[in-house]
C-alpha cells in the first residue's frame, strides 16, 4: 500500500528525512513515531506530495509520489499536523469547499462525515467558534469525505480531552476494522500500543525499528531476576551472553524471553546464587519507544 | 477546473473581505464625485465619462484607488491559504498546483467582472438621477462605449490583481502581496508619467499605465490607435505574466507549513 525506498529530505544542511525505507501492507493500522523533530511530519508531507523528497523514491497503491499524485490522491485521506480551516466559514462550507476542490459529487456525504464525527448540530458554525478539539474532528471529518482507503492521521489526538481521545480511538480503531488502511503519527504511545497492528520508529529521520507491535515488544522481553549476590547475577548474565541492569537493591533486569528462564536459573543455582524470584516482563510500547529513541 | 473554480468563488462570496472592498469601492469614489462636484463646481469627467461607471472616474479614483482595492483582494485570493495554512487540504485533494492557481486567478477576473459590472450599474443610475436635477452633466455614453469601458476596468484591475496575487504566492503572505502590488502600482504610475519609454519596451518591462489600456482599445479617441497585434500581446503580457509566474513559483515550492 505504501512503499518507500531511501525516502530523504534535506532543508540546507540537515537532514530531516534520511534514508527511510518504509512497507506499510494493506488493512494495517500503522504506527509512525518518533520524538519531535524525528522527520514524521516531513515524512508524511513527502508522502502526500506537499514536500519534494531530496532523495530516494515512495509509492503509494503502485503509483509514484511524485509524478503520480493524480493517480492515488482520490484514495487517500489525511489530517497533516494541526488541523486548519477557514476559520471565517462555517464548518459546511469548509467540507464544501474541500469537496469542490476534491471534485466530489455526493453533497449528502458533508452531513454524513459531520455526523459522524458528532459535529451535525454545529455545521453551521463559524469555525472560529470551534475548540481545538472540534477542529480535530472536522479534520477528520474532512479525512473522510472522499471514502478513502487510505487515511493518514497526524496527531489525530492532539487537543482532545480525554472523553474526546477514547472517542478518536474507538473512532480510528473502528475505521482499521472496516478495512482502511491507517498511517497514524502520535505521541500518544498507550495509544497506538491498543490500536496499531505495526509500528516504525524513526529517530532523527533514520528507521531504528519497524515491525509488528508483538514482535517489536517480543523483541524487548525481559526477566526481572531476584538474586543474591548482584554480581553473582550479573557475571552469569554476561556469560550467558545477556545483556543485566539493576532494577532494584537485589534484582537485575536481563534481557532474554521467558524461553531462557530454566537455563538462567539453572545457572545461578549452580553458581551458588540464592533465587528468590523470576519474573518475565513484557515492555510497554513506551519502554520499548524510549529505549530506541533515547539519546 | 471547474470545480475549482466553484470552490474559489464559495470562498470569495463567504469572506468579508470582498464585499468590504466593494462596498468601499462603492462609497469612497461616488463621495469623491460628489464632494468635488460640491466644491469645484463641475462635475469630475474621465476619459470617457463617469456616468459609465464609478471605476471610469478621475483618474485618482479609477486608476489608484480601484487598483488598491484590487491589490488588496489579490493578495487575498492567495494569501488566504497562507494565513490559515490550508494549502495543505487542498494540495491532499487536488494533484495539480497550477490548476489551483489558475483557478483563484479566473475567480478573482470573476469577481473583478462582476463588481465593475455592478459599479457600473450603480453609477449609471447615479448620473440618471443626477442628470435630471442636472442637466449640465456630460452625456452618458454610448452602451458599446460603457460595455467596452466596463472590460477595460475589468482587465486593468486583474492586472493590479495578479500582480498582488504573484507577491503572496512569492513571499507566501497576504501582507507581501499588497506590499508587492503597491510597490508595482507606484513604479508603474510614475515610470508610466515620467519615462517617455516606447510602448514595446514598455511591455517588455511589464509597466502599464492605465491610459494604455485605453489606447490599447481604442477608447481615447485623441491618442493614435496602436496596431491591434501590438496592443494585443501588450495585454497577454500584463495578464498572463504575473499568473505564470506565480504558477512557476507555487509549482516549484514546498509547502512547509506554520509548524
Amino acid at each position: 500500500m505504501i512503499e518507500t525506498d531511501g525516502l530523504s529530505k534535506r532543508y540546507g544542511l540537515r537532514r530531516a528525512v534520511d534514508g527511510l525505507s518504509l512497507a506499510v501492507a494493506p488493512g494495517s493500522v500503522f504506527g509512525f513515531l518518533g520524538p519531535n523533530g524525528a522527520g514524521k511530519t516531513t515524512t508524511i508531507r513527502m508522502l502526500l506530495g506537499l514536500v519534494r523528497p531530496s532523495g530516494g523514491s515512495g509509492r503509494i497503491f503502485g503509483h509514484d509520489i511524485v509524478r503520480e499524485r493524480a493517480a492515488f490522491l482520490p484514495r487517500v485521506g489525511a489530517i497533516v499536523e494541526a488541523p486548519a480551516f477557514y476559520l471565517f466559514m462555517t464548518a459546511r462550507n469548509n467540507l464544501r469547499v474541500l469537496a469542490r476542490t476534491a471534485g466530489l459529487r455526493e453533497p449528502a456525504r458533508i452531513a454524513e462525515v459531520l455526523a459522524l464525527v458528532g459535529l451535525a448540530e454545529r455545521a453551521d458554525e463559524p469555525v472560529r467558534a470551534f475548540s481545538l478539539g472540534m477542529k480535530q474532528r472536522l479534520a477528520l471529518a474532512a479525512a473522510l469525505l472522499g471514502r478513502p482507503e487510505l487515511l493518514f492521521l497526524d496527531e489525530p489526538t492532539n487537543g482532545l480531552d480525554p472523553a474526546g481521545t477514547v472517542e478518536m480511538r474507538d473512532l480510528i480503531r473502528r475505521l482499521g476494522a472496516e478495512g482502511h488502511t491507517i498511517f497514524l503519527s502520535s505521541h500518544m504511545l498507550h495509544e497506538v500500543e491498543q490500536i496499531c497492528t505495526d509500528v516504525a520508529i524513526v529517530r532523527h529521520g533514520r528507521l531504528v525499528a519497524q515491525g509488528t507491535v508483538g514482535a517489536l515488544l517480543a523483541n524487548s522481553a525481559a526477566l526481572l531476576v531476584e538474586a543474591e549476590p548482584l554480581p553473582l547475577l550479573a557475571a552469569v548474565a554476561e556469560r550467558m551472553g545477556l545483556a543485566a541492569a539493576p532494577a532494584g537493591p537485589r534484582s537485575m533486569s536481563v534481557q532474554a524471553g521467558p524461553e531462557l528462564a530454566p537455563r538462567l536459573i539453572s545457572a545461578l543455582v549452580h553458581a551458588g546464587a540464592s533465587v528468590f524470584q523470576v519474573t518475565p516482563q513484557r515492555r510497554t510500547l513506551k519502554e520499548r519507544f524510549l529505549e530506541l529513541t533515547e539519546d | 477546473m471547474l470545480n475549482l473554480l466553484r470552490a474559489e468563488l464559495l470562498k470569495t462570496h463567504v469572506r468579508p473581505l470582498g464585499w468590504m472592498l466593494f462596498g468601499l469601492s462603492a462609497i469612497v469614489p461616488t463621495l469623491f464625485m460628489l464632494l468635488s462636484r460640491a466644491v469645484a463646481g463641475e462635475a469630475p469627467v474621465g476619459p470617457v465619462s463617469w456616468t459609465s461607471g464609478v471605476f471610469l472616474g478621475p483618474r485618482f479614483i479609477g486608476q489608484l484607488f480601484g487598483g488598491l482595492m484590487l491589490i488588496v483582494f489579490g493578495a487575498g485570493v492567495a494569501g488566504v491559504e497562507y494565513s490559515y495554512d490550508t494549502w495543505k487540504n487542498l494540495l491532499t485533494r487536488h494533484s495539480s498546483r497550477p490548476a489551483l492557481i489558475a483557478a483563484k486567478w479566473c475567480a478573482m477576473l470573476l469577481c473583478v467582472a462582476g463588481a465593475v459590472a455592478a459599479l457600473g450599474a450603480l453609477s449609471l443610475v447615479a448620473a440618471l438621477a443626477l442628470g435630471l436635477v442636472d442637466p449640465g452633466l456630460p452625456a452618458s455614453p454610448g452602451a458599446l462605449a460603457l460595455l467596452g469601458g466596463l472590460a477595460v476596468q475589468t482587465i486593468a484591475l486583474t492586472i493590479y490583481g495578479g500582480v498582488a496575487l504573484l507577491g503572496a504566492v512569492a513571499w507566501r503572505s497576504s501582507v507581501a502581496g499588497i506590499i508587492a502590488g503597491f510597490v508595482w502600482l507606484v513604479a508603474d504610475s510614475l515610470l508610466a508619467t515620467i519615462v517617455q519609454t516606447p510602448a514595446w519596451l514598455r511591455a517588455a518591462l511589464f509597466i502599464v499605465a492605465e491610459s494604455d489600456l485605453y489606447r490599447h482599445l481604442g477608447l481615447v479617441p485623441e491618442a493614435p490607435l496602436r496596431p491591434a497585434a501590438a496592443s494585443a500581446a501588450a495585454l497577454a503580457v500584463y495578464l498572463g505574466a504575473p499568473l505564470l509566474a506565480a504558477t512557476l513559483i507555487f509549482g516549484r515550492r514546498d509547502i512547509a507549513g506554520a509548524g
